[in-house]
């Protein structure tokens, strides 16, 4: 089970998107493979789904299994002329931190959760 | 809010439209379709040679034979093979005025002071299209819209589909152009609104802002240039 908290959950282009997450194994015994946190934004709606990872943190799986039930802190730039968070009639587009950690094995077997983030023009501070 | 669909999903980059060119005047984009396709062109040609040259002397002879012996037997004919001749006609007379229009009037351009495009900011856009042949012999209007719409694409069964969604539409004055000009220049002011719809462009999920002006010449053509322009935020 991974459980991740953002600092924030809105940001602008070049804002650090930062925080951390917590894996917290089912089967001690598994060791993983590799392990990613991903920075991504999707489309969903009418149209063909979109998909772009707009950047990748690769993890060490030891380091990993050190930090377990631990929280393991991420830390990212949003990069400049990505596209923004957007809900509109036809599609929406998104963005979202994804963990993913795999283990060996035939089929892959992997542990990923994911986390909504919003990437704005400029920020509505309340 | 669109029932969401989960189609195939795409790793793709951003599908980015075409970026203008930097001149002494200032940012120069030209339109990207010129309504020319050579390889429509050459299948049309084809097509179109296969279907009058056999459609044409079929409907001559049965013509030729209701006029030697009018009957019922011979009109019927000429009633059914009467539709391939008209299709065929217009036909022609379509591929005619395309190449007509290529042969008279070049493609659209618009030049920009500044690109991209900010929220909130005005700008002044001159476009600009050259007659390679001759000059308007009667004078008419040049209209134009600036419109922001949402754009898809995705599968049907083995067809691609897309889908528009109009966010917003502004028709911009219309200009005059007299007779005897050899080109035809607009000019306009666009204001993109604080809150507008940042430009998104996805592989198949846009968010599109673009200029559209629209000619109409007696006798010549009737065209409508499109220009996809990208907007930032401020």
């Amino acid at each position: 089970m991974i459980d991740i908290q953002l600092d924030d959950q809105q940001f602008c282009w070049g804002d650090t998107l930062s925080g951390q997450f917590i894996w917290q194994s089912d089967n001690p015994d598994k060791i993983p493979k590799s392990a990613d946190v991903l920075m991504n934004w999707f489309t969903e709606g009418r149209g063909t789904g979109d998909r772009q990872t707009v950047e990748k943190q690769p993890l060490s799986p030891q380091k990993l299994l050190d930090f377990q039930t631990r929280p393991f802190p991420f830390s990212f730039t949003i990069p400049r002329e990505v596209p923004m968070t957007y809900d509109g009639y036809l599609f929406r587009l998104m963005w979202e931190l994804e963990v993913k950690i795999v283990f060996p094995g035939i089929f892959r077997p992997q542990d990923r959760a994911t986390c909504v983030f919003q990437v704005l023009p400029y920020l509505q501070r309340d | 809010m669109a029932k969401i669909k989960l189609n195939k999903i795409n790793q793709n980059p951003l599908r980015r439209p075409l970026q203008p060119q930097k001149t002494a005047e200032g940012y120069c984009l030209v339109d990207p379709n010129d309504g020319f396709n050579l390889f429509i062109f050459i299948f049309g040609l084809l097509w179109l040679a296969i279907w009058c040259g056999v459609s044409f002397p079929m409907f001559a002879f049965v013509i030729i034979a209701f006029i030697q012996q009018p009957s019922l037997e011979t009109i019927l004919p000429v009633a059914f093979l009467s539709i391939f001749a008209v299709i065929g006609v217009v036909g022609l007379v379509w591929a005619g005025s395309s190449l007509y229009r290529v042969y008279r009037i070049k493609v659209g351009e618009v030049i920009l002071s500044t690109y991209p495009l900010y929220q909130g900011q005005s700008y002044r856009i001159k476009y600009r299209r050259k007659l390679r042949q001759g000059r308007t012999t009667k004078p008419t209007t040049i209209t134009a819209q600036w419109v922001n719409y949402e754009w898809v694409e995705y599968r049907r069964g083995t067809d691609t589909v897309t889908a528009t969604h109009e966010i917003s539409v502004i028709d911009l004055p219309e200009q005059s152009i007299m007779a005897g000009a050899n080109e035809l220049t607009y000019m306009t002011q666009v204001t993109v609104p604080e809150n507008a719809p940042l430009s998104i462009y996805a592989p198949h999920n846009q968010v599109r802002w673009e200029l559209r002006v629209k000619i109409q010449l007696p006798y010549m053509t009737r065209d409508t240039s499109f220009f996809v322009l990208q907007v930032l935020p401020s």
